[in-house]
């Protein structure tokens, strides 16, 4: 099956001109397109088939963007599907919280897997561009024994942290 | 959901080809029409901060700052983010204004063919190598060639064939390109703008073409938006083909959600630019389509001169002209600054300071303005003023006249009633420029 791909994106020789770190970063945000362009999803061969990068690079990148939360992964059998993360169910199920240097943003998610609480670390990095560093993913019916959760965890012992 | 920033441009309000929106840049918010300023050093940043303490001036979207003015202009804001006792960030007067607008730093490549500011690019030491080289071999040419013409057709040359090996060189032209982009960066910009030629010619429209597709490849890196940009000489106005070619570009392969145009020293106020100012309309009109085509879209035109009192009316959300254009304002805050020119409200142009002195007087003590900086003027006679203070006053002045003319056009568009810009327009001075608004 054709996937869809960005119309023009740096060849092979223009990628060489780039820093590891920078190389990193750009192949990184054209996956996370090519996810986005393709709402039905895409696996590793069909990438490598259409961009000029290895599949063990695409790979990586795509572990990266699972552990962010970005991307989330479908076993079905032998083959993994690569999805981009959900759609926000509302526009105001969105919101930013700025703690010290870092943005926690909370989003409410729909994907094919249910309904998710999603808490996004960002930190500005040195472009002072918001970059996601982390994120964890809530099951809308896991939320509230979740809370709970949290609240004994912090709660618990002599060292309160509630109280501080 | 993705990391990094997102210009997201929403139409509120349409009038025919003439329309107002609602962009946001992260968490920044622009209501156009819009009119950004061009400041040169930091004491500029001071005038137009207090300027918005005293206004709030509600369609100030920004400021543009050009690259080799950009770390004296910008070094407060660079500085480190002040934190108080516990560590926490202390948000102080230049963070304040940040937060609420935007950021662009121009590469300013049109200096590379007019030599006006292009000693400012050898005394900044992070130019890249090849613009040092360039300025060099330009410099030994004009030692070289005693006849200007001579030295032109050269520098025509020499100018082109700079650019053709930057283009040449993928690797090279990839650096080149990532060295601008990363300087614009770490300024701190909201949108990145991508350092293309000055179109003098078709060849070199390809250039700035291919630029454009890369930076806006290598902006992923940055994770911040970047515009389309197309840098053409004034003269260019008349090649409606090239123009045509432009408008196929964006129309059919560039995604960009802002498109940036500058025409060099364009001033379509002069009398003889009767096909000028036609083919300047026929712009603003196709753009005008363009973004009926794709409402979430936005044009801006840099350095726009008088034309910015109608670019906004049809085809061009934001508009930004120099806080010292056309005012004299280059020589008013030498050791001995001079009186500079006040931007007359009513006939919209630039007035000399003798015949504002007359009509201080002439009107019971008050400037033809309403605005705050203006009102505030209580001396007996404007000579009183210090070249300094009067020069302090206009610049405030033709920023907060600038914000009342782009609100004057949003409730226009809000009252479908258009033409009340054209009727404004009569009774001006410029009202030669009429004949750019679209007659439909």
């Amino acid at each position: 099956m054709q996937i869809e791909v960005p119309k023009k994106i740096l060849a092979s020789d223009e990628i060489k001109a780039l820093s590891p770190v920078e190389r990193d970063s750009y192949i990184q945000s054209v996956i996370l397109e090519i996810l986005k362009m393709n709402p039905r999803g895409v696996t590793i061969y069909q990438i490598s088939s259409k961009i000029p990068f290895s599949r063990p690079t695409i790979a990586k990148h795509l572990d990266v963007l699972v552990a962010i939360g970005e991307a989330y992964k479908v076993q079905r059998g032998n083959l993994s599907v690569y999805y981009k993360n959900g759609k926000i169910v509302h526009e105001t199920d969105v919101k930013s919280t700025v703690v010290d240097d870092k943005i926690y943003t909370f989003y409410k998610l729909e994907n094919a897997e249910g309904k998710f609480l999603y808490i996004q670390e960002k930190e500005l990095d040195e472009f002072r561009s918001p970059r996601v560093k982390g994120g964890v993913m809530i099951n809308e019916k896991d939320i509230q024994g979740f809370l709970q959760e949290l609240i004994d965890f912090v709660k618990r012992g002599n060292n309160n942290w509630l109280m501080a | 959901m993705v990391d990094g920033v997102n210009l997201i441009v929403q139409e509120q309000t349409r009038d025919r080809y003439a329309r107002t929106t609602f962009a946001t840049i992260g968490e920044k918010s622009i209501v156009t029409p819009s009119y950004f300023t061009l400041i040169q050093d930091a004491y500029e940043l001071d005038l137009l901060m207090d300027l918005e303490s005293q206004c709030h001036p509600s369609r100030l979207g920004g400021i543009i700052v050009r690259i080799f003015d950009a770390k004296k202009a910008l070094e407060r804001i660079q500085m480190q983010v002040p934190r108080d006792i516990f560590g926490r960030i202390r948000e102080d007067k230049y963070s304040l204004f940040m937060k609420k607008h935007a950021l662009l730093v121009d590469p300013s490549l049109e200096y590379l063919y007019y030599e006006v500011k292009m000693g400012r690019f050898i005394l900044d030491p992070q130019t890249p190598k090849d613009i040092v080289d360039y300025i060099n071999a330009l410099e030994q040419e004009k030692t070289k060639q005693e006849n200007k013409r001579k030295y032109n057709q050269a520098k025509e040359k020499l100018h082109q064939e700079f650019w053709k090996n930057i283009a040449k060189d993928n690797r090279k032209e990839v650096e080149f390109i990532k060295g601008t982009l990363e300087r614009q960066w770490r300024f701190g910009v909201d949108v990145t703008v991508p350092p293309v030629p000055l179109i003098t010619s078709r060849d070199m429209l390809s250039v700035a073409i291919e630029i454009n597709d890369k930076s806006r490849e290598l902006s992923r890196i940055g994770k911040k938006p970047c515009a389309t940009y197309f840098l053409l000489k004034n003269s260019l106005v008349r090649d409606h083909i090239l123009l045509e070619d432009i408008k196929e570009y964006i129309t059919g392969n560039s995604s960009q959600n802002l498109t940036i145009f500058k025409f060099k020293y364009l001033d379509l106020t002069r009398p003889k630019l009767i096909t000028e100012r036609e083919n300047y309309g026929r712009v603003m009109l196709d753009l005008s389509y363009f973004s009926q085509v794709f409402p979430n879209r936005a044009c801006m035109i840099l350095e726009n001169y008088y034309q910015s009192f109608i670019s906004p009316v049809a085809g061009f959300d934001l508009v930004s002209t120099s806080f010292t254009a056309q005012d004299g304002g280059e020589i008013s805050f030498s050791e001995h600054p001079s009186y500079g020119q006040y931007l007359d409200p009513k006939l919209l142009v630039h007035r000399n300071f003798d015949e504002m002195v007359d009509v201080y007087v002439n009107s019971h003590r008050r400037l033809p303005c309403s605005c705050i900086p203006c009102k505030s003027i209580t001396v007996k006679d404007l000579r009183d003023m210090s070249p300094n203070d009067w020069n302090i006053l206009r610049r405030k002045h033709t920023v907060a006249l600038m914000d009342r003319w782009m609100g004057y056009i949003a409730q226009a568009v809000e009252k479908k009633n258009i033409e009340l810009i054209a009727d404004r327009l009569a009774n001006s001075k410029i009202s030669i420029l009429k004949d750019s608004l679209p007659k439909i």
